[in-house]
């Protein structure tokens, strides 16, 4: 599939914050976010209703469509950061305008349940995103030195397997694979939850010769191995190239002590169906996250624990 | 797909049958629990086989999922089982599903009776083949209340339609959570019955098993799911127009899914499932009422899936009533 590149990020360049999911944790994390842009060098314009409470969303759905709708039709706006994750992206789905985001190519970032928003651009309007920590996880300078990267380099970038360091000279790769091997596909994919939340809807993923990447955050093991049940259950997993993960901080047993790892559920299933797989990206929703365009050709070697995108999302 | 599919109805369970007691999900919480629903089927004249892989362990499932379906297969192939009776949910069912012989279970229609995981049999069963499964207790549970040993009996060792569903008298004057009732939107339908654990039609979106809700009365329920996991679900089930294009909706109660109770994701700021319920459900123009007892309370009545059935929402009462009969003589 052919895709439109999406224009570099310059120094100066206005860019949208908004929350399409949860109410950001308070008035300090949509401050925090703001800095986070403002280092990164980009002019912050805060949507309207980053801060109204519905539960736990920020705002009603047209509310927070409306925030997201402004900037899209907002020509002078580069691109659209998430400040914080939590459902609530999927009900803005069928109201984004699509269109003019197919013809403005604006760089739509966050992860999480944003990822469906994400996936949902993507596969509607043919144009990268970018899967990064949102603005709240920007915690650390590996986490915003990947962002600045990726935003505004027009290299392609590569990501490798957490290591484990044990000395001067002796570093481990923390990667697993239950089965090796060398693969070749587009990258798509995010928080597990937010790719189920999209199954049977207009905007299912298409996963045809993909590299799945997969991640999720909070989660019990056991809802895990149903999520990717359905993606083996409905062929998704047979199409893939390749399935990569994440990290899954705060994902456990949670009580049900039987339950194997996912190493283990996930990584059977994918050896069965001749899919190579690789754990432990630094990737998600730690204090180092990294971030990646969505949508671009890469090749994965688990052998060397390198995902290699074949070029740049921007121009 | 069901559509086209005649109903084929399974014959009434009766004194003397054999039940075949299976694990496709998670295996039993511990192995007297098994024993103690052997002497519960004895004592109503019924006789027992038990799947030769019921205490087999792989990860919380029962067993590995060939070694759980080769027991499912075994029990639906066994001329001498008249009802095929999980002995838990859990989580594992939908993992059966690449594999399942749906023409052994079409040519062998029998009794499937069950809740929460094994929805994600009932509907794939159901949808596939045309026979009426039951979503209602399962072989660890039936005699958990008389109000759900009473409903058990008159959906499948009667030949007779259920007819009108009465919720049980209030035990104390400490109301339990959820109320009774609660009307969220007015109105009266009448369609063949499909649903089932809100969890399992979701893990069912994008398969080809996915549940088809057109024309059809559908039930939901859930247990310990936060309030905006139950909304995510049913926003997934909107954007699919699963809810759009069914005839009437009905919740169950749906036990500790209220904000901080599950041991999932918590989130601050939460609201109700009734407000989410509200939001979402309330502008479809269809009858739409909350707080049935079924699913995963111990008082729970059985739905079989395919048979017709009539939701009547009026502002001061609901009724509920299964017209027509889920077994043959």
């Amino acid at each position: 599939m052919s895709i439109a590149k999406a224009h570099a990020l310059k120094q100066n360049d206005r860019v949208g914050i908004v929350a399409p999911g949860a109410r950001p944790a308070s008035p300090a994390t949509v401050s925090y976010a703001m800095r986070v842009v403002q280092e990164l060098g980009f002019v912050p314009v805060i949507g309207k209703y980053v801060l109204s409470v519905h539960g736990h969303l920020a705002g009603t759905d047209e509310e927070r469509l409306s925030d997201l709708n402004q900037f899209v039709l907002d020509e002078s706006i580069a691109a659209i950061f998430c400040i914080t994750g939590g459902f609530g992206a999927l009900p803005l789905l069928r109201g984004i305008e699509f269109e003019t985001l197919e013809k403005s190519r604006q760089l739509i970032i966050g992860s999480d349940e944003n990822t469906a928003l994400l996936l949902a651009v993507h596969g509607v309007c043919s144009i990268p995103v970018i899967l990064a920590p949102n603005l709240d996880r920007v915690l650390s300078e590996s986490s915003f030195r990947s962002l600045k990267t990726v935003l505004t380099s027009k290299q392609p970038v590569t990501v490798k397997t957490e290591r484990q360091e044990l000395g001067a000279n002796v570093s481990i790769s923390k990667g697993y694979s239950s089965l090796d091997g060398v693969a070749s596909g587009t990258v798509i994919g995010g928080n597990l939850s937010a790719v189920l939340s999209l199954m049977g809807t207009p905007f299912e993923p298409d996963f045809e010769q993909s590299i799945l990447y997969l991640d999720d955050y909070n989660e019990r093991f056991d809802i895990l191995d149903r999520w990717f049940t359905t993606l083996y259950v409905a062929g998704a997993l047979k199409s893939t190239a390749a399935v990569i993960f994440g990290e899954f901080n705060g994902c456990g047993s949670r009580g049900n002590e039987s339950i194997l790892p996912l190493e283990d559920l996930f990584g059977e299933r994918l050896l069965e169906l001749n899919r190579p797989n690789l754990f432990g990206f630094p990737l998600g929703h730690n204090q180092t996250s990294q971030s990646i365009p969505l949508g671009i050709f890469a090749n994965l070697d688990t052998a060397k624990g390198t995902l290699e995108f074949a070029e740049s999302a921007l121009e | 797909m069901s559509s086209q599919l005649a109903l084929i109805k399974p014959r009434a369970l009766r004194k003397g049958d054999t039940v075949g007691l299976v694990a496709p999900s998670s295996k039993p919480f511990e192995e007297g629990h098994v024993e103690f629903t052997y002497k519960w089927l004895q004592s109503l004249g019924l006789k027992c086989k038990v799947g030769k892989h019921l205490f087999d362990s792989y990860s919380d499932f029962a067993g590995r999922d060939e070694d759980r379906l080769e027991d499912f297969h075994a029990m639906w192939a066994d001329k001498e089982v008249a009802a095929v009776m999980p002995i838990r949910g859990g989580n594992g069912s939908v993992r059966l599903l690449a594999k399942l012989d749906f023409d052994l279970i079409a040519s062998n229609p029998k009794i499937f009776i069950g809740y929460s995981d094994v929805t994600g049999l009932l509907i794939p069963i159901h949808q596939r083949t045309g026979l009426v499964t039951f979503h209602g207790p399962d072989a660890g549970s039936f005699f958990e209340a008389a109000y759900t040993y009473h409903y058990f009996r008159k959906a499948v060792m009667s030949a007779r339609p259920v007819g009108v569903i009465i919720d049980p008298p209030p035990e104390t004057w400490k109301p339990k959570y959820p109320p009774p009732r609660m009307v969220i939107t007015q109105g009266k339908a009448t369609g063949p019955l499909i649903g089932g654990s809100l969890t399992l039609i979701r893990q069912l979106m994008g398969t080809p098993f996915e549940i088809d809700t057109d024309g059809k009365l559908l039930f939901l329920e859930d247990v310990g799911e936060e309030p905006h996991s139950v909304d995510s679900m049913i926003c997934q089930l909107l954007l699919a127009n699963k809810l759009q294009n069914c005839r009437g909706i009905i919740f169950g109660e749906s036990v500790d899914c209220r904000p901080g109770k599950s041991r999932r994701n918590t989130l601050p700021l939460n609201r109700s499932v009734e407000s989410v319920l509200r939001e979402r459900l309330g502008g479809l123009g269809i009858p739409v009422a909350y707080g049935f007892r079924f699913g995963h309370g111990h008082e729970k009545f059985t739905l079989p899936l395919g048979v017709m059935a009539t939701l009547d929402v009026r502002p001061d009462s609901v009724r509920f009533r299964i017209e027509e009969a889920a077994t043959c003589q």
